[in-house]
C-alpha cells in the first residue's frame, strides 16, 4: 500500500470527470423529461387564463406573457444543472445504465481513497480507459416526448391565436378598481345583507328630517312610503338584524374604525326614541319608531351582557319573577337566545340578563353539590361523586374486615391491596411468544413434529 | 508489484483456472459449474460439501481434480464404525533396533492434499468431529502433539440426500466450515450420451497434471490481493446479515422459516469467492454480480431452519434467492 502516484491521480481524475459528465447528462435528460411533462400544463394554463380573461376583460397580452414566462422557467429548469458530488449510489446507477459491470462504481470508490496499492492503481487506470470512449449522450438520450411536444405546440398556438379568435379580448378595458368605488358625495349608507331593501336609506332620511326639524305637522307627503317603512320596521326582529341596521346607520360607518355594536345600537335607539317624540309624524310611525327604540335598547343590553364573562351570568332554567319581556321570538334556533328581563318591582329598575345556550337546555340539572355553571359544574360534581363512592367503598370494606376469610380476601382485592403481590410475582422478562398457547399440530405435520429433533442434512 | 505485474497475474490466474476446469471437464461430463466452484473453493482455501444422488459423478470429480492438480489424494469411506483414529492416525508401538520400544505416530488418511470424505453423514458425530480441526486449522492433534497438514489442503465431502436411515446429520459447526455446498444434479440427456460413450467403450480418458501445489498456493495469494470496494463488501455483509430473522435486512421467508442465519464465515466465503470470480473474468475488482453468483453455494448450508421450515420442507435455495431479490445492491 502506498500513497497516490501521478498516474493514479490522473486516472482518478478521469474517473471523476467522466462520472461528473455522466451525471450532468443524466440529470439534464431527467430534467428535460420533467420539463416536457410540465409544458402542456403551462400552455393549458395560459390558454385557460386567456379564455377567462376574455370573459372578465383582462389584458390581451396576459396569456402570452404567462406562456412566455412559463416556458422560460421550464427551459431554465431543463438546462441549468450544477456539478454535484457523486455518491456511491449515483455511481452505481450510472454504472448500471452504461453496462460497465460494476467497474465504474468500484473505481469511483477507490479513486476517493488515499492509500492504494498496485491492484487499485491498475483497477482505476483500467476503469478510466474503459470509460473514456463512452458517449454519455447515447447512454442518456434526450427524451422523445412526442405527445408532450405535440400537445404543447397545439395549445401554445391556440393561446397565441386567442386574441384573434376572440376580438373582444383586445378591446377589453383593464382592471380598474377605482371604477368600483362609489363616487364622492354618495350617501354613506350602503346596502346591508339581510335587511329589507331601502330600509336604511328611508330610515336615515326620516330620522335626519326629524333631527333637522324639517318635518312639519301635516307635511309628511308620501303616506305610501311611510306605510312601507312601518311594515319594514314591524318585520325587523332579531339581534343580528338590529345590529346590522345600527352599524349601517352609525355615523361614519364607511370611514374610520368600526364602532362597537353596543354603542351603535344605543345611538340608533336614542335617535329612534327622539324621532318617536316628534309629533309631526303620524302615530303609526311614532309607534313603530318607539318599538324600534325599545328593541334596540334591549339588543344593546344583550350585547353588553354577552360581552361580559359568561361565568358572571346566573344560570336560569325558568323565567324569573317580574315582568319579563321576551324578544326575538322567531330567532334562529342555532343562535344564542337572549332574554332580557327587567325586574321593575323588586329590583328597583335593575335589569337581570339571562343568557342560556339552547343546546344546554336538556342537561342534567345537577346533584346540588354546588359548583359553577356549565362544564365546570359537571367536573366538580364528578370529582365529588368519585370521592364519595371511594369513601363508601372503603368504609364498607373496613366495617366487615376479618369477619370472613373469603370475603376479606375478595375485598382486599377490590381495594387494590393484592395488586402489590401480583406485581412482585410477575416475571421479570416477558416472552411475547408465550402470550398464547401454541397452535394445535395438524395431522399432516404430526410425523414431522415427532422427528423434528432428528436432524436432517 | 507494478500495473504490468498485476495484469500478468490476472491473465495467468485466468489461464490456469481455465486449464484446470477444461482438464477436469475432459473426464467429468457436464457439471461445469460444480467443477468451477470446486476449483474456486480450492483456490480460496475452503472445503466443499458435495450433495447428490449416487452415481452422478461426485467421487469421480474428486479423483479427477486430484489427478489434474498433481496433489496427493486419499479417500475415507465414512461408516458408522469408523473411529477418529482411523482418520487422523494414531501412535503405535515400535521397537528400537537395539531393543526397547517407543511410540511412533502413524499418520491417517487425513494427511493428504485432497481428502475425499465419502458419505460423511454415515459416520458418528465423534468421528465427524475429527475433521473439525483439520478443516479449520489445517492441523491434527493426536495426544499432546499437533501435526500440521500439508498445504493446499482440501476436504471434499459427499453425502446422499435420499437415504436418511442410519445417518448422522452434520452438526452446524462442521457445516459452517464448508466453504461451499454444491448440489450435483442429475445429468441431462446429451450428457448421458457422452457418459455412456466414454465409459462403455475401450477409449480411456486420461487427464494431464496441469498445476502443482506451489502454483495453487501462488494463485491463492493472487486471489487475496484483489481489492474490493466497500459498497460491494457491504452488500456481502447485508446478504449475510439478512439471513438472520431478527435482522432489518431479513426477507419474509427468512423471518418465517429460518431459526439461525449464516455466520461471518459466510461473508468471508462470499468475498473470497467473489474475488476469484472476478479474476476468472479477467477483472481486478469485485462486483456485485460476483458476490451474487456465489451466494447460493456459500449460504445454502448455513441457514438453520425452524420447525415451520422443516415441516414445510422449505428449500434453503429459495430463501437465498429471495434474499438476493430483496436486498438492495446500492
Amino acid at each position: 500500500v502506498h500513497n497516490s502516484t501521478p498516474s493514479f491521480d490522473s486516472a482518478a481524475t478521469r474517473v471523476h470527470a467522466s462520472l461528473a459528465a455522466a451525471d450532468r447528462v443524466r440529470r439534464a435528460r431527467d430534467r428535460r423529461r420533467r420539463a416536457w411533462r410540465g409544458a402542456p400544463y403551462v400552455a393549458a394554463f395560459s390558454l385557460c387564463t386567456g379564455l377567462i380573461g376574455a370573459i372578465r376583460g383582462w389584458p390581451a397580452g396576459l396569456p402570452i406573457a404567462l406562456l412566455g414566462a412559463g416556458f422560460s422557467v421550464l427551459a431554465a429548469y431543463a438546462c441549468l444543472t450544477r456539478t454535484r458530488n457523486i455518491s456511491d449510489a449515483l455511481a452505481a446507477a450510472i454504472d448500471r445504465d452504461a453496462g460497465l459491470g460494476g467497474e465504474l462504481r468500484s473505481a469511483h470508490w477507490f479513486a476517493e481513497r488515499a492509500a492504494r496499492d498496485a491492484w487499485m492503481d491498475f483497477h482505476v487506470d483500467r476503469a478510466a480507459d474503459r470509460i473514456a470512449p463512452v458517449h454519455w449522450a447515447r447512454v442518456y438520450p434526450p427524451p422523445p416526448a412526442r405527445r408532450a411536444k405535440l400537445a404543447t405546440g397545439a395549445i401554445a398556438v391556440a393561446t397565441l391565436l386567442l386574441p384573434l379568435a376572440l376580438p373582444g379580448l383586445s378591446r377589453s378595458t383593464p382592471i380598474n378598481n377605482d371604477a368600483r368605488r362609489p363616487p364622492r358625495g354618495a350617501p354613506t349608507t350602503s346596502p346591508v345583507v339581510g335587511l329589507p331593501a331601502g330600509l336604511t336609506k328611508q330610515l336615515e332620511d326620516l330620522l335626519s328630517a326629524a333631527e333637522d326639524g324639517t318635518l312639519r305637522v301635516g307635511t309628511v307627503a308620501d303616506p305610501a312610503a311611510l306605510r312601507a317603512l312601518i311594515d319594514k320596521l314591524a318585520h325587523l326582529h332579531g339581534a343580528d338584524s338590529l345590529k346590522q341596521l345600527a352599524r349601517a346607520m352609525a355615523p361614519g360607518s364607511n370611514a374610520g374604525p368600526p364602532q362597537s355594536a353596543e354603542a351603535a345600537l344605543k345611538a340608533l335607539a336614542g335617535r329612534a326614541e327622539r324621532a318617536a317624540g316628534n309629533v309631526a309624524l303620524p302615530p303609526p310611525v311614532r309607534d313603530a319608531l318607539d318599538n324600534l327604540a325599545d328593541d334596540l335598547s334591549q339588543a344593546a343590553q344583550a350585547e353588553r351582557a354577552a360581552n361580559r364573562d359568561p361565568r358572571d351570568a346566573t344560570p336560569a332554567r325558568s323565567p324569573q319573577e317580574g315582568n319579563a319581556v321576551q324578544t326575538n321570538a322567531s330567532a334562529n334556533a342555532d343562535e344564542m337566545s337572549i332574554q332580557a328581563v327587567r325586574d321593575r318591582d323588586a329590583g328597583g329598575g335593575a335589569a337581570v340578563l339571562m343568557v342560556a345556550d339552547p343546546d344546554a337546555g336538556g342537561t342534567d340539572p345537577g346533584t346540588g353539590l354546588g359548583g359553577g355553571s356549565g362544564a365546570e359544574a359537571q367536573q366538580g360534581r364528578m370529582a365529588d361523586l368519585a370521592q364519595a363512592l371511594r369513601r363508601e367503598t372503603v368504609e364498607a370494606s373496613a366495617n366487615s374486615e376479618g369477619s370472613d376469610a373469603l370475603t376479606d380476601l375478595r375485598r382486599k382485592s377490590e381495594r387494590g391491596q393484592a395488586s402489590v403481590g401480583f406485581t412482585r410475582s410477575a416475571a421479570r422478562a416477558f416472552d411475547s411468544s408465550r402470550r398464547s398457547a401454541p397452535p394445535a399440530v395438524p395431522e399432516a405435520r404430526r410425523a414431522a413434529v415427532q422427528t423434528y429433533f432428528v436432524r436432517k442434512p | 508489484m507494478t500495473s504490468t505485474g498485476v495484469a500478468q497475474a490476472i491473465d495467468q490466474f485466468r489461464e490456469r483456472f481455465t486449464r484446470i476446469t477444461e482438464e477436469v471437464g475432459r473426464r467429468i461430463v457436464g457439471h461445469t459449474e460444480v467443477v468451477s466452484l470446486t476449483v474456486t473453493s480450492l483456490l480460496a482455501g475452503g472445503h466443499v460439501l458435495l450433495e447428490g444422488i449416487p452415481g452422478v459423478g461426485k467421487t469421480s470429480l474428486v479423483h479427477t481434480l486430484a489427478d489434474v492438480l498433481h496433489l496427493s489424494f486419499s479417500r475415507i469411506q465414512f461408516t458408522p464404525d469408523l473411529m477418529p483414529a482411523d482418520i487422523v492416525g494414531t501412535n503405535i508401538v515400535q521397537e528400537h533396533a537395539h531393543g526397547g520400544t517407543f511410540f511412533e505416530f502413524q499418520p491417517g488418511p487425513i494427511f493428504a492434499n485432497v481428502v475425499l470424505a465419502d458419505e460423511i453423514n454415515r459416520a458418528t458425530p465423534k468421528t465427524q468431529s475429527a475433521l473439525l480441526e483439520a478443516m479449520q486449522d489445517v492441523s491434527v492433534s493426536v495426544g499432546k502433539t499437533t501435526y500440521p497438514l500439508e498445504q493446499p489442503f482440501l476436504v471434499l465431502a459427499t453425502q446422499n440426500p435420499l437415504e436418511m436411515e442410519g445417518t448422522y446429520p452434520l452438526p452446524e459447526a462442521q457445516l459452517d466450515r464448508f466453504f461451499f455446498k454444491l448440489k450435483v444434479s442429475y445429468p441431462g440427456e446429451a450428457a448421458m450420451h457422452e457418459i455412456l460413450e466414454r465409459t462403455t467403450t475401450d477409449a480411456q480418458t486420461s487427464v494431464t497434471r496441469v498445476l502443482d501445489a506451489a502454483e495453487i498456493l501462488e494463485m491463492r495469494r493472487v486471489a487475496r490481493a484483489v481489492p474490493i470496494a466497500r459498497p460491494v463488501q457491504a452488500y456481502a455483509i447485508r446478504l449475510t446479515m439478512g439471513s438472520h430473522p431478527a435482522s432489518p435486512y431479513a426477507a419474509p421467508l427468512v423471518k418465517q422459516y429460518v431459526r439461525y442465519g449464516a455466520s461471518p464465515r459466510a461473508a468471508q466465503a462470499l468475498v473470497l469467492a467473489g474475488k476469484i470470480q472476478a479474476l476468472t473474468h479477467g477483472r481486478a475488482f469485485v462486483s456485485i454480480d460476483d458476490i451474487r453468483s456465489v451466494a447460493l453455494p456459500a449460504l445454502r448450508h448455513r441457514l438453520l431452519l425452524n420447525f415451520e421450515g422443516d415441516a414445510d420442507e422449505v428449500d434453503t435455495d429459495a430463501i437465498v434467492r429471495e434474499l438476493l431479490d430483496t436486498i438492495s445492491t446500492d
